[in-house]
């Protein structure tokens, strides 16, 4: 049924948009060849000088126009490309067709991966692809970056400027090369009857129309995708089904704006319920799959169309940030949300039955500059909009299976927040995540990947941990004996640990819990060097349990880093009910084969990436005695 | 007069000659063909014109002559900026700016042409007292009126202390406090923005701010004040339910209007307002533009809207999701460049540039 309504759909749109294609094609036509025609006419009226004659020719020439621009006829062809429209026809699997395209790239000796062209374009496609200056632009770091001619066309007269004046007169032609790298429309002129490049245009930011090839790469990577075909109510799309493939995200407003990479939206039309299918065509996949009410727009007035932000942003927020999930695995039962600005949030955690915590987050990120004094930020994470996080989640939270000794013994919950420009200057990636082990260990982390503004860099994340009840003791270590903490205080840095790399121990009646901080013992540490709190925890009074604004600066390198501010002047008693604060110190490193806290971009297969060298603080409570859990 | 009109003019003569041939009757029975042969003449009269025709004398847009005017002309530069010049070396390219990571609140800048490299910067003391400072206008006197809002954290912008409009005496560069504008609900860090926009209007002597204070995902909240500067400072008009960015005002034919920036998606809207420059009650704002789709990433929201003495609207985008994500220090704004076309009765994009 599905089927039906979507090919009786289909069909529909189909024929409306030929009749408007016969329009435009009609319209473009009689401009293109009046132009033509009349500049020939032009030409004789100068060489011959005959008014009658050459009114005749005039006439006739009219005519035929009038006749040719009636005469309904299929589309032309476009003519950057030799591909025909017949090309549409059934492509091979989507990875089939990736690795097609791929070798063609791999095996292209040219600065760009020319079109398929014939006669005058031709001529002017191997004229700028041979030309030095286009070959130097596409080069970084002694690599090569992946480029594709994407149209070829006759300049048009309004487009000669003064440093292509000899188009005035001559035949030239428009190269437009897409640099998929730096996301930049590359424009060069070429004087066909010099025989040379006249000159090349960067534009920055600006997408070409993408040619046939490209186009049914990116149908192919749609209609193979599951999301598609979930959408579809799980019918597979015909090759022809997709609606607007050439519709860049340009043209339609839909943009991949955070990756910054060239993507297309293959539409499918089901009824009055259109399916966008955002693919990239950069990184060779599907984006993200969006409905939206076809009637809708003419009802609620022009709104934009999905893009890669609209999608993750409403997928993110639909999910994460307006409702809690559940997770229950290897005896934990938790709930996880993204909050406004305290990170990725778990509350109500129970291990084996038994509740062990109210909640635990990620308040803030403080960040400084040793070398630059005063000079940092202090950063929110959290949901995309309508929060007050400065460094974003552009994707969903993720539940990883954690392999120890070549065995699954636990599951890591995981969100990456980012800047848009990430990793350039000035630009930062956090990672927060929570470790859950099948005996009973857990730890909560935060990570930074860099870059911010420098190399003298310290990133200081506030962990806040709430345990469950107010039956629980707090003990420090204190010259190889563990001794009650009473009241609510700080600890200072980097102080010893015991032989088994416990600082603390945290206990109820449920539970027995030592917290071994940070010393270079876990993936991606080198130590964290933190700063620690425990603060009193009263029923109907908030201790930081709600979302917190900005606790502390950007810059203080003692242990005013925020949670302080619940440690009253009259230090509280305990009395069973803490909070838990850990803030690591983590120094960013660029040296090369040192990297930490780190990322920067490279080349690879010809367009940019992130290398990230992640650091990653936090501290791991270990059950004393996991058999009594 | 273009070549072009007068060469039409040619065919419109050539034209008068053709009615001159035998009565319609006869031309339909037994004339079938001279006729379809005049109108191709004169189609080929009009080709031929219009391709001898320059390029340079060809018919533009009638671009430019707009129904809308600006209303904000007699904005004068504050008297403390005099006195900067004389004292303190700041050169006549010297400005007012809320946007200079380095320096909280409002500062006076100069900066090289050449290099772009800042010179110099002047802040009296009570400039960084609000935090975080965005929008600022200019009125008639040299009085500077700004709005704070949040950049990258609330430490000093808290909630409390948004909804809220500063003056800056234009003698004495002293700020404080001129208003507390009201809020649908209070500033949180789920939404910890409130006002956004702010314009001054000559005719009126009065600022129009905008605010999205208490607006949530679901909802619009948003309020958009004309806030009227004498005898004192006050709220004269609210249009309430609305979550606007940029707001500036323009005269046309039918009296004034406000454009309204849209801080939910790409939209520009207008909104007429009464002979005493309030918000008429009922009154819904009307789509005027769009800028989804243009520029860089396609799905900017318009932060400021100018219009020229020609009517020419420039746009300026920015990216906005109610978070305090901002942009990198070296991004550009993108203009968004819109001029009317006369013949279509509609301002028509231009062009986009950073």
């Amino acid at each position: 049924m599905n089927r039906l309504r979507f090919v009786f759909a289909n069909a529909v749109k189909q024929s409306r948009r030929l009749k408007l294609d016969c329009f435009a094609a009609l319209a473009k036509t009689r401009f293109m060849e009046s132009v033509q025609v009349s500049a020939l006419k032009n030409r004789s009226l100068r060489a011959n000088g005959s008014f009658s004659d050459n009114f005749r020719q005039i006439l006739v020439a009219s005519i035929v126009i009038c006749l040719y621009a009636c005469t309904p006829r299929p589309p032309e062809p476009n003519p950057s490309t030799s591909q025909p429209q017949s090309e549409l026809a059934a492509p091979a699997t989507a990875l089939a067709e990736v690795l097609a395209y791929q070798k063609s790239l791999l095996d292209n000796p040219l600065p760009a991966l020319p079109l398929e062209l014939t006669g005058e374009a031709a001529a002017a496609q191997t004229l700028a692809l041979a030309h030095p200056p286009l070959a130097a632009q596409l080069q970084m770091q002694g690599s090569k970056l992946r480029a594709e001619v994407m149209a070829a066309y006759p300049l048009r007269i309004t487009d000669v400027v003064p440093d292509i004046e000899s188009c005035r007169n001559n035949r030239c032609f428009r190269i437009e090369v897409y640099d998929f790298a730096r996301n930049t429309t590359l424009i060069g002129t070429a004087d066909l009857t010099l025989g040379k490049i006249l000159s090349w245009r960067a534009d920055a930011g600006r997408q070409a129309e993408v040619p046939m090839r490209l186009k049914n790469l990116a149908i192919t990577l749609a209609i193979s995708s599951n999301e598609v075909k979930e959408a579809l109510g799980g019918v597979v799309p015909k090759f022809s089904d997709a609606q607007m493939a050439s519709t860049k995200s340009a043209l339609n407003s839909t943009r991949c704006e955070r990756s910054k990479h060239l993507c297309v939206a293959p539409t499918f039309v089901q009824g009055n319920i259109a399916i966008w299918a955002i693919v990239d065509l950069t990184d060779f996949k599907l984006v993200g799959v969006q409905w939206t009410n076809v009637g809708e727009r003419a009802k609620t007035g022009p709104t934009a169309p999905p893009s890669e932000q609209s999608l993750s942003d409403a997928a993110i927020t639909a999910n994460f940030c307006d409702k809690n999930t559940a997770l229950e695995r290897l005896g934990w039962k938790l709930e996880y949300l993204l909050t406004a600005s305290d990170g990725l949030q778990i509350s109500n955690v129970s291990f084996q039955g038994k509740p062990l915590l109210n909640s635990a987050k990620l308040v803030d990120w403080h960040v400084s500059y040793s070398e630059r004094d005063g000079f940092g930020y202090s950063d929110a994470v959290g949901c995309p909009s309508f929060s007050s996080a400065a460094v974003l989640p552009f994707t969903a939270p993720s539940v990883t299976e954690i392999v120890e000794n070549g065995k699954s013994s636990g599951v890591k919950l995981e969100q990456e927040f980012r800047s848009l420009g990430w990793p350039g200057a000035c630009n930062y990636s956090y990672r927060q995540s929570f470790e859950f082990y099948a005996d009973g260990r857990f730890r909560p982390t935060a990570g930074s990947i860099g870059a911010g503004c420098g190399n003298d860099g310290m990133y200081r994340p506030v962990l806040r941990i709430e345990p469950h009840g107010g039956d629980w003791t707090f003990a420090s270590l204190n010259q190889d004996q563990f001794e009650p903490v009473l009241q609510e205080r700080y600890f200072d840095v980097n102080a010893e640990t015991d032989a088994t790399g416990a600082r603390f121990r945290l206990k109820n009646s449920a539970f027995e819990f030592q917290i071994e901080p940070g010393r270079g013992q876990f993936a991606l540490g080198r130590g964290d060097n933190e700063w620690a709190y425990v603060t009193a925890s009263k029923p109907g009074r908030d201790e930081g349990s709600s979302d917190l604004l900005t606790i502390g600066p950007c810059c203080n390198k003692d242990f005013r880093q925020g949670p302080e501010i619940f440690l009253d002047a009259k230090p509280e008693a305990l009395n069973g009910s803490l909070v838990f604060w850990y803030v690591p110190q983590l120094k960013n490193d660029d040296r090369p084969g040192h990297e930490y806290c780190w990322a920067r971009n490279q080349i690879v297969a010809g367009v940019i990436k992130a290398q990230a060298f992640p650091c990653v603080g936090g501290p791991m409570f270990r059950p004393i005695n996991p058999g009594a859990l | 007069m273009s070549k072009r009109k007068a060469k039409v003019k040619r065919a419109e003569s050539n034209q008068v000659i053709v009615k001159q041939v035998p009565p319609k009757a006869e031309l339909l029975q037994a004339r079938q063909w001279p006729k379809f042969l005049a109108l191709s003449l004169i189609l080929a009269f009009v080709v031929l014109a219009y391709v001898m025709t320059p390029n340079s004398q060809k018919p533009q847009l009638k671009l430019g002559q707009s129904a809308f005017s600006p209303r904000n002309l007699c904005k004068a530069p504050p008297a403390f900026m005099r006195s900067l010049s004389a004292n303190e070396g700041f050169g006549p390219g010297s400005a007012l700016s809320t946007s200079e990571r380095d320096l909280l609140g409002l500062a006076v800048v100069e900066f090289d042409p050449q290099s772009g490299q800042r010179l110099r910067s002047w802040q009296h003391p009570s400039w960084r007292s609000a935090g975080n400072l965005s929008a600022f206008a200019l009125d008639q006197r040299g009085d500077v009126y700004v709005i704070p809002a949040p950049r990258v954290n609330l430490l000093e912008n808290p909630p409390a202390k948004q909804s809220r409009l500063y003056r800056i005496d234009g003698n004495t560069a002293e700020m404080t406090l001129a208003l507390e504008f009201p809020v649908a609900a209070a500033v949180s860090q789920r939404n910890p923005f409130a006002g956004l926009g702010l314009s001054y209007d000559c005719a009126l002597d009065s600022l129009f701010l905008s605010s999205v204070a208490g607006s949530t995902p679901s909802e619009q909240r948003g309020l958009v004040f004309r806030i009227a500067l004498r005898p004192s400072v006050k709220v004269a008009s609210t249009l309430a339910g609305i979550d606007i960015f940029a707001v500036t005002s323009f005269a046309n034919e039918g009296g004034s209007a406000l454009a309204l920036g849209s801080a939910r998606n790409a939209e520009i809207l207008q909104i007429s307002l009464d002979a005493n420059g309030n918000f008429p009650p009922g009154a819904v704002a009307t789509p005027l533009l769009s800028i989804a789709g243009l520029g860089p990433e396609g799905n900017d929201r318009a932060r400021k809207i100018d219009v020229a003495g020609d009517g020419t609207l420039t746009v300026r985008g920015t990216r906005f999701a109610y978070n305090l994500a901002q942009p990198s220090a070296q991004e550009k704004a993108t203009s968004y460049v819109f001029a009317f076309d006369a013949g279509l009765q509609s301002y028509q994009f231009q062009r986009w540039t950073k």
